[in-house]
């Protein structure tokens, strides 16, 4: 039987190794959304292999899926294969998987800001950190990550000294004013489409012909024409020509009243 | 002394005869038009009650089915009044309602969430990128408060293309399932209610339930067609029993070229000979009728008109039903024969929408194409929008019965207020 869901913590993952392990080893397929990524763990007597796509390092870029997973609230989908085929270079035993996907550890980037500036980078830390403190240039998550750069490194070098910060809170792409007004926007368009304007439509549209035979029974018997619509809370309004009728929701266009050919038969189908 | 007294009776029934006889009119209309003025003028309800008797009276001798104008005037039950297929298209009206409730706010939030994604992705545009979305959000509130619906499919057929870009499967599939109901909830709403209004379709539910129409519907019906205007009001004329027009059909029979108008034309004299009991002229008139243009109405016309010169051959039961659901054959008497407008057609309406959600999706294709995409790119600071978790991860549930809510919010919103 094959096994899939979604996680929703690193440490998820932790647990679901063990459970592999303990039943003699086995390999699954981890898969994230927005941008698409995969990679594929086994495991087997007490190590654990990684097989990724990509470029980079396997240690670093499993560092940057982790933090991704981690600070970007992903849930990724999880596939356990039927058959075990890892053909890794990159396997680590099962105390250092548990490091990588540890909580504890990851918990340290929620005091990082998103944004910041380097304010001091020393010769050890990557050539990106080193130039983005010399142009002075707003440095993202986003820009450490697609330069190949953990931010569990960074904060290693800031512990040790190496690398100095400095939160830089402007350019982010919605801030709170914008978050609100985007919101505010959703929110409006879900508020006119709760509001029953469709059914006072239809509501008066069942009544059009009845409130046009009624406009018209005035005018044939000479009286002002002036009622309310029958059964219905609104008003009707007519020009002299054009029906309309005020409800709470709006003011509706009935119909024309014809100038003439109205004597002595009037009557529309009402229903 | 018993020729005394039968002289006496028969003077006395002439008599009573006299006194009873009501004031008549001898069409439908003038009879009509009669008790508009005695009310008008605020005659005592005996007088009223004899115009009404009279109108009804009248009206059993003609083609008509019935006066629902007596029902307006009096503002009571005279006529029993059939419910149309109008109730049936209201019932459709309502039961869309809900359908396009659900996909509408189904769109409205992942629209919401392709656009603000898709432009947080572009590369070196600055704060233009929260111009854009805003721009665009502002555009589908406005179409939803003008219920602008040409708009909104153009824009959602823009916004599933970035949807699509995203390869979020799942979110895709539901996205243009939703779509396609929308656009078949909104098309078929306004084809209804183009229906329901449409003075065609007006005309052709009068005719069909009471065998007439009045004249500004006759001539709304008909708008563009001044010829068909002319015939069909001559037509009612002779429903009604006013037949001073004769001078009028027989100008316009060597008039027209039409071969169903002149087999209406032909058959209105027919019954204009028929109800005078000049069942000679009457049955050359049908018979010429039915040379012009085959018609089942025609065709028992002139069967009525042989059985009334004692031919014995005639199956008129059999003709009867052939000719179907004619309201007013249970009378015995010919029956007119209606000209019926063009009525408005599915494609027409449909038509709009579709160049709509096309030129929707090629924009989305195009912008998509020309932008500067760091695609799967976003900053964590999006995240914070309510549900802008469940859409990176693609978890469909928040954008299943969210909807699901909003939508039964409106439906009873619409029972407890619209009702």
């Amino acid at each position: 039987m094959q096994l899939a869901g979604k996680l929703v913590n690193p440490e998820d993952l932790i647990d679901l190794l063990e459970l592999l392990n303990r039943k003699g080893g086995g390999c699954l397929v981890l898969s994230f959304l927005h941008p698409l990524r995969e990679i594929k763990i086994c495991v087997r007597d007490g190590k654990v292999c990684f097989n990724v796509e990509s470029d980079l390092p396997v240690g670093v870029y499993l560092k940057i899926l982790v933090e991704d997973w981690y600070l970007n609230r992903r849930h990724p989908v999880f596939e356990i294969l039927r058959v075990f085929d890892c053909d890794s270079d990159y396997c680590v035993s099962f105390e250092s998987m548990k490091d990588i996907f540890s909580l504890r550890r990851l918990r340290d980037l929620d005091s990082l800001p998103r944004e910041f500036v380097v304010e001091k980078a020393g010769s050890s830390v990557p050539k990106f950190l080193r130039s983005a403190h010399l142009i002075g240039k707003v440095v993202t998550f986003e820009d450490l990550h697609s330069n190949g750069i953990s931010l569990l490194d960074l904060v290693e070098w800031i512990a040790k000294g190496e690398v100095i910060i400095k939160p830089y809170r402007e350019g982010t792409f919605i801030s709170l004013l914008w978050r609100f007004a985007f919101s505010l926007l959703l929110l409006l368009a879900l508020v006119l489409v709760v509001l029953p304007r469709n059914y006072d439509r239809i509501a008066i549209l069942d009544r059009r012909n009845e409130i046009l035979n009624k406009v018209l029974v005035d005018k044939v018997l000479g009286k002002p024409v002036d009622f309310s619509v029958p059964d219905y809370s609104g008003k009707v309004d007519f020009d002299g020509k054009k029906v309309f009728v005020e409800t709470r929701f709006g003011r509706y266009f009935v119909g024309r009243i014809p100038e003439k050919g109205y004597i002595p038969f009037f009557e529309v189908p009402a229903k | 002394m018993k020729k005394r007294n039968f002289s006496l009776t028969l003077l006395l029934l002439l008599f009573s005869l006299f006194l009873l006889k009501p004031a008549f009119s001898s069409s439908l209309d003038g009879a009509l038009y009669k008790l508009e003025q005695d009310i008008k003028s605020g005659k005592s309800s005996a007088v009223i009650a004899e115009d009404i008797r009279c109108v009804l009276k009248v009206k059993k001798e003609l083609p008509v089915v019935r006066v629902p104008e007596l029902n307006y005037l009096t503002a009571k039950k005279i006529e029993e009044i059939p419910s149309t297929k109008l109730l049936f298209l209201m019932k459709i009206l309502r039961i869309l309602q809900p359908l396009k409730v659900y996909s509408l706010c189904v769109l409205l939030i992942l629209a919401f969430f392709s656009v603000l994604f898709f432009f947080q992705q572009l590369k070196n545009f600055g704060y233009w990128k929260q111009i854009f979305v805003a721009v665009f959000l502002s555009l589908v509130v406005f179409s939803v408060w003008r219920e602008e619906f040409l708009i909104l499919i153009f824009l959602f057929g823009t916004f599933g293309v970035f949807l699509a870009s995203f390869k979020k499967k799942n979110f895709t599939y539901f996205y243009f399932g939703m779509f396609a109901l929308f656009v078949c909830c909104v098309t078929g709403e306004d084809f209804v209610q183009s229906l329901i209004t449409s003075p065609a379709e007006e005309f052709t539910v009068k005719v069909g339930r009471d065998w007439f129409a009045p004249d500004y519907l006759v001539e709304r019906a008909f708008d563009g067609f001044e010829e068909r205007v002319q015939i069909e009001k001559l037509t009612n004329r002779v429903s009604w029993g006013n037949y001073t027009v004769v001078a009028k059909l027989k100008k316009f029979l060597e008039k027209v070229g039409d071969s169903e108008e002149k087999m209406v034309l032909l058959n209105d004299l027919g019954v204009v000979s028929f109800m005078k009991g000049d069942f000679g002229k009457a049955k050359e008139f049908f018979s010429k009728a039915l040379k012009e243009k085959h018609n089942p109405i025609v065709e028992y016309n002139l069967f009525l008109t042989r059985s009334a010169l004692l031919d014995t051959s005639v199956d008129m039961k059999h003709l009867a039903d052939k000719i179907g659901n004619v309201p007013s054959i249970a009378k015995g008497i010919p029956i007119t024969v209606h000209l019926y407008p063009e009525r408005v057609s599915f494609v027409s309406v449909f038509f709009p929408y579709l160049v709509s959600l096309v030129l929707g999706i090629a924009f989305g294709a195009f912008v998509l194409r020309i932008s500067p995409i760091d695609y799967g790119y976003f900053k964590g600071d999006i995240l914070k929008v309510p549900g802008a978790v469940s859409f990176v991860n693609a978890e469909l549930e928040l954008f299943v019965v969210l909807p699901f809510f909003v939508t039964a919010l409106n439906l009873l919103l619409g029972v407890l207020m619209c009702s």
